[in-house]
């Protein structure tokens, strides 16, 4: 299980604050938020680059003060950042940061490899952006981690990887004994295939829970203006007013039914962050 | 241990482009060199060429091969004192292939046209010295290595100026000579002494992403 408890960590005028959250084995976590709410960094704290001001990070039960290299065997990343030497061919590269990994595989990782139709004999610097981080993705499953954390690959793999990628991360946690954990900005995918959902705005986060609780808790309201009113500010989360009909973001109360003529709908992940962005946030 | 520095040191030749080749001064001693035997006499130029070759060479190495880390290694199952101790050894395999080629060559010199053992001992000295420069890629404490750079080629252009083409000093300038050379060598070590300070913090620092990360460039 992935836990962090009181995190809190200061870049610059950047502060990730009072972060709780536990991810247990077995689910497909997605991280959302906008650019600058915090993921990378959440992420870069979660893969022990950056150590906590306060707080702690654990990762099934170990510490990186004291368990570092523990916890290492059990992640594989993808980051934005290059993390292959450029100069080397995509098997050379393997070969060489594999060497660290006792788990490592080279035939999971020529396997993949060949799945996404890249040529191990290729330089890394050849590579196109989405087949660097698809190179890097082979490798990450060829450590055979427990949990797999995925900063925002997906917007770089074309449509038709990108059903491949899902079901690798679908099989991947089928056991129920690893997880994964993904920022992205492509919520579409999220809403079909996440199981869990973290959601972050200004280093703080605004929603931990799973999908169903995320759809059950929100509501998307549709209709006149002044009947979207009648429901209280304090339950507004966002609105949007269009010409003809107002739109709202609104925490759900399953007791209290919404006055008559408003159309009510679970919301996207997409249609939550942007009506959420027009409250200002800090209500959910 | 060995066969994997050395492994990691030949994967620098496979990322030249990568290396910071931007220093002007890894070009300049061996410009200058190749520029003497039009300025002054073709033999003496042709020695002091000779002499500058070594030390392009280990500015050539050191700064195709930056000892440190990458992203990738921050990830990889490492504890902090692993990381500070590879990156330790990265560092002293580099002084010591780079001192190695300095007494290979000089040995070469000593065989076929013979030195006098002031120059010898300050030439070694030198050449100790030089080998210590190792670039430290994007990481903090350039300006210290460069500022060495150039010290280190002053120190060592002066030396050759002042080798005799035919490897032997008159008596008269022995002592004279033997006092110019001790006197450069205790003039560099303020500068060394700087580097090193700067050497042991990038080891230090450098087990932490947060504090010494070289990113792979893009």
């Amino acid at each position: 299980m992935i836990v962090f408890s009181g995190t809190d960590k200061k870049l610059g005028s950047f502060r990730l604050q009072d972060i709780n959250f536990e991810i247990p084995e077995g689910y497909i976590c997605g991280l959302v938020g906008r650019n600058g709410a915090g993921k990378t960094t959440l992420l870069h704290l979660l893969l022990g680059l950056f150590q906590p001001d306060a707080g702690e990070v654990q990762v099934d039960g170990y510490e990186y003060g004291s368990n570092e290299k523990e916890i290492r065997k059990l992640l594989g990343c993808v980051l934005v950042d290059e993390l292959f030497d450029r100069g080397l061919s995509l098997a050379d590269n393997a070969e060489y940061f594999g060497s660290y990994y006792e788990a490592y595989d080279a035939e999971i990782y020529h396997k993949h490899l060949e799945q996404f139709h890249l040529l191990p004999k290729r330089k890394f610097k050849e590579l196109s952006k989405g087949e660097k981080l698809k190179c890097q993705f082979a490798f990450a499953l060829a450590i055979r981690p427990k949990y797999l954390i995925l900063d925002e690959p997906t917007a770089n793999f074309d449509p038709e990887f990108r059903d491949a990628f899902w079901k690798i991360l679908k099989d991947f946690i089928a056991d129920g004994a690893h997880s994964v954990v993904l920022a992205t900005h492509l919520t579409d995918d999220l809403d079909r295939m996440a199981d869990r959902l973290l959601f972050l705005d200004k280093g703080k986060i605004q929603f931990d829970g799973d999908m169903e609780h995320f759809r059950e808790k929100y509501r998307i309201l549709s209709g006149e203006t002044y009947l979207i009113n009648l429901i209280g500010k304090e339950r507004i989360l966002g609105m949007e007013e269009g010409k003809y009909s107002t739109k709202a973001l609104v925490k759900n109360n399953g007791s209290r039914p919404y006055p008559e003529g408003l159309a009510e709908a679970a919301p996207s992940i997409e249609e939550f962050m942007y009506l959420y962005s027009k409250g200002g946030g800090d209500k959910c | 241990m060995l066969k994997q520095l050395m492994k990691e040191y030949m994967i620098g030749f496979k990322k030249v482009q990568q290396a910071d080749m931007k220093n002007p001064f890894v070009w300049f001693p061996i410009s200058y060199g190749a520029l003497l035997p039009f300025i002054i006499s073709k033999k003496e130029g042709a020695i002091v060429f000779i002499s500058l070759l070594p030390l392009t060479l280990i500015m050539l190495s050191a700064h195709m091969h930056p000892f440190g880390l990458n992203k990738m290694h921050y990830l990889c199952p490492m504890t902090a004192e692993e990381r500070k101790k590879k990156i330790r050894q990265e560092y002293y395999f580099r002084c010591g292939l780079h001192f190695t080629m300095i007494a290979v060559f000089l040995l070469a010199v000593l065989i076929i046209r013979g030195i006098q053992l002031p120059a010898l001992i300050y030439l070694l000295a030198i050449g100790f010295l030089y080998s210590c420069i190792s670039n430290p890629g994007e990481c903090k404490g350039k300006i210290a290595y460069y500022a060495f750079e150039i010290l280190a080629f002053f120190v060592t252009w002066i030396c050759t100026l002042t080798l005799p083409a035919d490897g032997t000093y008159d008596k008269s300038e022995y002592i004279y000579l033997a006092c110019v050379y001790a006197l450069l060598l205790l003039g560099m070590i303020p500068a060394f002494v700087s580097l090193m300070k700067s050497v042991r913090k990038e080891i230090e620092q450098g087990a932490f992403y947060e504090k010494g990360a070289i990113m792979t460039k893009s």
